[in-house]
């Protein structure tokens, strides 16, 4: 399962979920605006707090990337 | 396997107001247009918080007039393609072309358009502490650090606006200032001023960031006593300005020495048939009214040059 940790006004953010769209992934996005609780999340799953964060079979990708988001999904 | 070769009048690569601009001229014109954008539609508008200066709104969310944009090109028949990147360009009078991972374009006209990105920090521990405690996008990364201390840097409109957009999450914004004054709007700076939990400090440079780990505190220097100070923070937010996205371009198209395309009023550069417009361009104002401005004229120009 892809999950996309984002906020919703977010460009990057948005454009990631787009381009698993138009590959045809389906996707479960992680809205992390609401707490910082859910910003914890994103510190845990990446180490790092920024957003969007990919996780795509068990690699975790930061920003809009997309040559890793390729190489995760050929997998 | 070699790409396929697409014929086509203009290129517009970059779909920031510039971009977006000229490609709604070349659409209303029935020029066959295709933009190209590596980062998000919309460029720095859509990293905006709000944006109170574009005629026709006294206020509008730089994510919303960044949609109305892309959404006016697009009704118009101009295509966005944000997937397809650059991979090389080839710029002559004579021809142009623009090989992308999926295709070789041989446009008639190009019209560079690709904007400027926020300059990082020139503090030694930027990378290490990337996304661990400093960040370029307020929207995006602020609302982590709510209930937090944390600082922004810089002293234009962008760096007064997004400390308000800031301040909503944040416990305290620190605005660490170099000089004793704001460039930024004057409208912008009262509001500021008059928001409780942000605090300016004039004459203070950020010196680094140090934290286990992720950021915990900076360090700051009076540039004024040279006096050295710690501040307990989880997060610094940079807006010290931009720097041009030029690099493909380097080798075909004059440049000013801080990179910046230089062009006429016309917004013709060194090159027929390739214009520039908006922030990338060499120009005293950088805002979203001068790109729109900039855009409209390289698409007029980019018309007449095609149809000549």
């Amino acid at each position: 399962m892809v999950k996309v940790y984002s906020v919703e006004w977010c460009g990057p953010c948005n454009k990631v979920k787009k381009y698993l769209e138009t590959k045809g992934i389906a996707y479960e996005v992680i809205t992390v605006a609401d707490a910082k609780e859910d910003r914890d999340i994103v510190q845990e799953v990446s180490g790092q707090r920024s957003v969007p964060v990919t996780v795509i079979n068990g690699e975790v990708i930061v920003g809009f990337e997309k040559a890793q988001i390729d190489a995760a999904l050929a997998k | 396997m070699s790409k396929p070769i697409k014929e086509i009048d203009l290129i517009i690569i970059g779909a920031g107001p510039a971009g977006l601009t000229a490609a709604i001229y070349a659409a209303r014109s029935n020029l066959s247009t295709l933009v190209l954008e590596k980062d998000v539609i919309g460029g720095q508008v859509r990293a905006s918080y709000t944006i109170e200066n574009y005629p026709g709104f006294n206020l509008i969310k730089g994510n919303e007039l960044a949609d109305r944009m892309e959404a006016q090109a697009t009704h118009l028949g101009a295509v966005i393609d944000e997937f397809d990147f650059i991979e090389n360009v080839s710029l002559s009078d004579e021809e142009k072309i623009i090989e992308t991972g999926d295709y070789i374009y041989k446009p008639k006209a190009v019209i560079i358009a690709t904007g400027a990105t926020p300059k990082k920090l020139p503090i030694p521990n930027e990378r290490k502490y990337l996304g661990k405690g400093i960040h370029y996008c307020a929207v995006c990364d602020g609302a982590g650090y709510q209930g937090d201390v944390i600082a922004v840097v810089g002293g234009g409109s962008a760096a007064l606006e997004e400390s308000m957009f800031l301040a909503q999450y944040a416990k305290k914004v620190i605005i660490i200032r170099r000089h004793d004054y704001f460039n930024g709007e004057a409208k912008i700076l009262e509001a500021v001023k008059n928001t409780p939990n942000i605090e300016i400090m004039y004459n203070w440079d950020l010196i680094d960031v140090e934290g286990e780990g992720f950021v915990e505190h900076a360090i700051i220097q009076n540039t004024k006593t040279n006096e050295i100070q710690k501040l307990e923070l989880k997060a610094v937010f940079g807006y010290i300005g931009t720097e041009p996205k030029t690099d493909l371009f380097k080798p075909y198209v004059e440049m000013s020495e801080a990179g910046y395309i230089l062009s006429n009023e016309s917004m013709e550069t060194n090159i027929k048939g390739v214009y520039v417009a908006g922030d990338v361009r060499e120009k005293e104002f950088r805002q979203i009214t001068t790109a729109v401005a900039d855009g409209t004229i390289a698409a007029l120009k980019a018309e007449h040059y095609i149809r000549a």
